[in-house]
């Protein structure tokens, strides 16, 4: 079967957004080509860097605020009730 | 030779992309030849799971799997060297400052991309919310939130390739 892979749906692999059938379809496409397999796993390695570098990233100011506020949004409209904030960067407190 | 499920020579054949996806994961030989060694032990000892219509594909979701693990089992950044595993000291040192210089090449690359590309890169890459919860909140359609997390991405690949190189003529 032909499937038709876009750049987004490397993305969506990516990010796990993929229905199981559509994930192996996309899997089964970077099995064979070099160049979005080379992509699409630098992709998912900078995702890992960013979440091992959080700390850093959120030493933005301006960045956690945002991050932060619309956590909580997404937290009181599930109801979710007392998770942490966002861990304050050391380098900028 | 015929290993349940699995052959051999299927097996072999998926080799080679295997270690490719391997080594973009570590960016590291070593570690990417043991990655693939522990993926192919598990997909052997899983084999049973095996739907039997893509070996390929279930051995990149295995592969994957396995990484995740070993960087929530190591908690510290990236993978550690282990010095008295090393062939080479100074192989392992260089192994270590090249991680350091990668990891400040993503923080850089990051701080250098617009707010809202960096809003949205956080929310899916480090919180790991789903894109219609990260649409939602930002108030965009679920379109603007592929878009900017593709842009985001991209910029950020040209940022650490253009790094890459410029460590490489350092070295040189």
């Amino acid at each position: 079967m032909v499937h038709l892979i876009t750049e987004q749906d490397i993305h969506a692999y990516v990010d796990d957004e993929l229905t199981p059938a559509r994930r192996r379809a996309v899997e089964a496409f970077l099995a064979d080509r070099h160049l979005s397999l080379a992509q699409a796993v630098t992709y998912l390695r900078t995702t890992f860097d960013l979440r091992s570098l959080k700390r850093e990233i959120y030493a933005d100011d301006a960045l956690r605020g945002e991050v932060e506020a619309l956590l909580a949004r997404r937290r009181a409209k599930t109801g979710e009730e007392g998770a942490a904030p966002l861990e304050k960067s050391r380098s900028s407190s | 030779m015929t290993t349940g499920a699995i052959t051999t020579t299927e097996l072999n054949e998926c080799l080679p992309a295997l270690h490719r996806f391997a080594f973009t994961l570590t960016r590291n030989e070593d570690r990417a030849n043991d990655l693939v060694q522990d993926c192919v032990e598990r997909c052997l000892r899983k084999q049973h799971l095996f739907d039997g219509q893509n070996l390929r594909s279930w051995m990149f979701t295995v592969c994957r799997r396995v990484f995740l693990n070993q960087i929530r089992r190591d908690k510290v950044r990236g993978t550690p060297v282990d010095m008295d595993d090393a062939p080479q000291a100074k192989l392992s040192i260089d192994a270590a400052q090249e991680e350091k210089m990668h990891y400040q090449d993503v923080v850089e690359g990051f701080r250098d991309l617009p707010h809202n590309d960096k809003v949205v890169l956080s929310l899916v890459a480090i919180e790991g919310l789903k894109y219609e919860e990260a649409a939602e909140l930002l108030d965009v359609p679920v379109g603007t939130v592929r878009s900017r997390l593709s842009r985001a991405r991209s910029r950020l690949r040209e940022a650490l390739e253009q790094g890459a190189v410029q460590e490489e003529r350092l070295s040189a």
